[in-house]
């Protein structure tokens, strides 16, 4: 999986132009911001001028890239997502990639798998994205054929003269960048949609099938520790003392570091950690109320009993959802 | 600290080791082999199963002194190329979700297809059961199971 270790404006255009030239359109994910695009190029780079936090990329070899926010947990947002814009641009799908965004919770609104909101949030800005660049194709394909964009047609990643020449999206790309970006794009009328709404494997089933690297676990760089945590038992439950002695000298460790009310293990594999953190003697003290699940009981039977009941939401949706 | 020698997907690994550390975390972290996957660590979910001999076992719960010559298959040998019938009939009918279960769920489907080769709905229920899957994949795991058994006839 590819992820932005830094997410300076530099590198973030760079990696969208990882594959050559090639157009990079800029957009953003923020709120209130959804309409505006441009082309990214490294002139255009002083800060502050451009206001984007993602983008739909063509490379000159046909790859088409969008960098996205949102974590796939299974929801099959690495799929969906190329489907909307592969629509839009008339792209082959398949070509559409998926890069994703690391967390930072700055830079994106809604960085999150919850609430089934990634698609209606995202939908219209992945649409106009996806029409904006094919409508920039277009127009480079027609001066290069010397005719009108409204003569030509789109299919499958590619541009189609009326006479049956064809040029490909990433053969068109770098000219497309010096196409002005329009400010309003036609977008497809659902009846003509091809892609979306059609059952499309997912893009990760390979890798899931062979085991490859996808998940968090699955994470290891070269000479890196491992640290595992022990915690109360219970809220309520204060640290009083630590004796990390035997754990400390146990194979493998590192170090042992009490931080807030935890304590964590540190050591050179996942096994040997998990053996030292058995060993820590851990000494807690009791403060304010420990509550158990019959105190819950307790409470809620007590809030449902009373007559007094205040009414907090009255809409039938939380908010994470609206 | 001991060393091993241990037979993982048709290679001879020598790894130094702790004598009761589990395979699931000799596979992980010293040989690089993630597909395998932890869960729960107590062999109760069976998202860390892999092939002894052919036979669907836990490797958390497999101590690395206790492998000896036995061959050991995961998920990155259980075919080449990502084609095992089991591998294609999981990508035909889409069965992950988010997928940390899957390599489990297939090496252990494999292992009862090696044994059962047509097995009955209730044969691949029970051989299944102990195969959690949180996004609830089973009806899925099901029809793959079906499709895969039918192809390796």
């Amino acid at each position: 999986m590819n992820t932005l270790s830094k997410t300076n404006r530099r590198d973030f255009i760079k990696l969208g132009m990882a594959a050559g030239s090639g157009l990079v359109l800029g957009f953003s994910w923020r709120e209130g911001a959804a309409s505006s695009l441009e082309v990214l190029n490294e002139s255009a780079l002083p800060a502050g001028l451009v206001d984007f936090n993602s983008y739909l990329s063509i490379s000159t070899d046909n790859v088409i890239t969008i960098f996205s926010p949102n974590p796939e947990l299974g929801q099959n947002i690495k799929t969906s997502f190329p489907m909307i814009v592969a629509e839009e641009l008339d792209a082959d799908w398949k070509k559409v990639k998926v890069v994703q965004a690391v967390l930072d919770t700055k830079k994106y609104e809604r960085q999150l798998t919850g609430g089934s909101g990634a698609i209606p949030h995202s939908w219209e800005r992945l649409r106009k994205a996806g029409a904006t660049a094919r409508h920039m194709l277009l127009e480079a394909a027609a001066k290069r054929w010397k005719t009108s964009a409204g003569s030509l047609t789109t299919k499958e990643g590619n541009v189609i003269h009326a006479d049956g020449r064809k040029l490909s999206y990433g053969e068109l790309a770098t000219d497309a960048a010096s196409v002005p970006v329009p400010t309003e794009v036609k977008l497809k009328d659902k009846k003509d949609f091809k892609i979306i709404g059609q059952p499309i494997h997912n893009v990760d089933n390979l890798e899931m099938v062979t085991g490859q690297p996808l998940f968090g676990l699955d994470f290891y760089r070269e000479g890196m520790l491992f640290a595992m945590i022990q915690r109360p038992a219970s809220c309520g439950m204060k640290i009083k003392s630590v004796d990390s002695a035997a754990a400390k000298a146990m194979q493998g460790i590192v170090d042992v570091v009490t931080f807030k009310n935890n304590v964590a293990v540190v050591g050179k594999s996942t096994w040997e950690v998990n053996k030292a953190r058995k060993a820590l003697k851990i000494e807690y003290e009791k403060e304010g109320n420990i509550e158990s699940t019959t105190d819950h009981d307790r409470i809620f039977k007590e809030s449902l009993d009373r007559t007094d009941a205040t009414v907090r939401r009255k809409r039938w949706r939380c908010r994470c959802c609206v | 600290m001991a060393a091993y020698s241990i037979n993982v997907n048709g290679e001879t690994k020598k790894v130094d080791v702790l004598p009761d550390t589990p395979l699931l975390w000799v596979l992980r972290d010293s040989l690089g082999l993630v597909g395998t996957k932890y869960g729960c660590g107590i062999a109760q979910c069976g998202s860390c199963t892999v092939h002894v001999n052919g036979t669907a076992a836990r490797s958390c719960s497999l101590p690395i002194s206790a492998v000896g010559k036995n061959s050991i298959t995961t998920i990155e040998g259980l075919s080449e190329k990502g084609d095992h019938p089991v591998q294609l009939a999981w990508m035909e009918v889409d069965v992950p979700q988010c997928g940390y279960c899957q390599a489990g769920q297939i090496m252990n489907a494999a292992a009862l297809l090696a044994k059962t080769p047509s097995p009955t709905e209730d044969q691949i229920a029970t051989a299944m059961n102990g195969n959690i899957c949180r996004c609830g994949t089973y009806h899925r795991i099901k029809d793959a199971i079906v499709i895969a058994s039918s192809k390796m006839k």
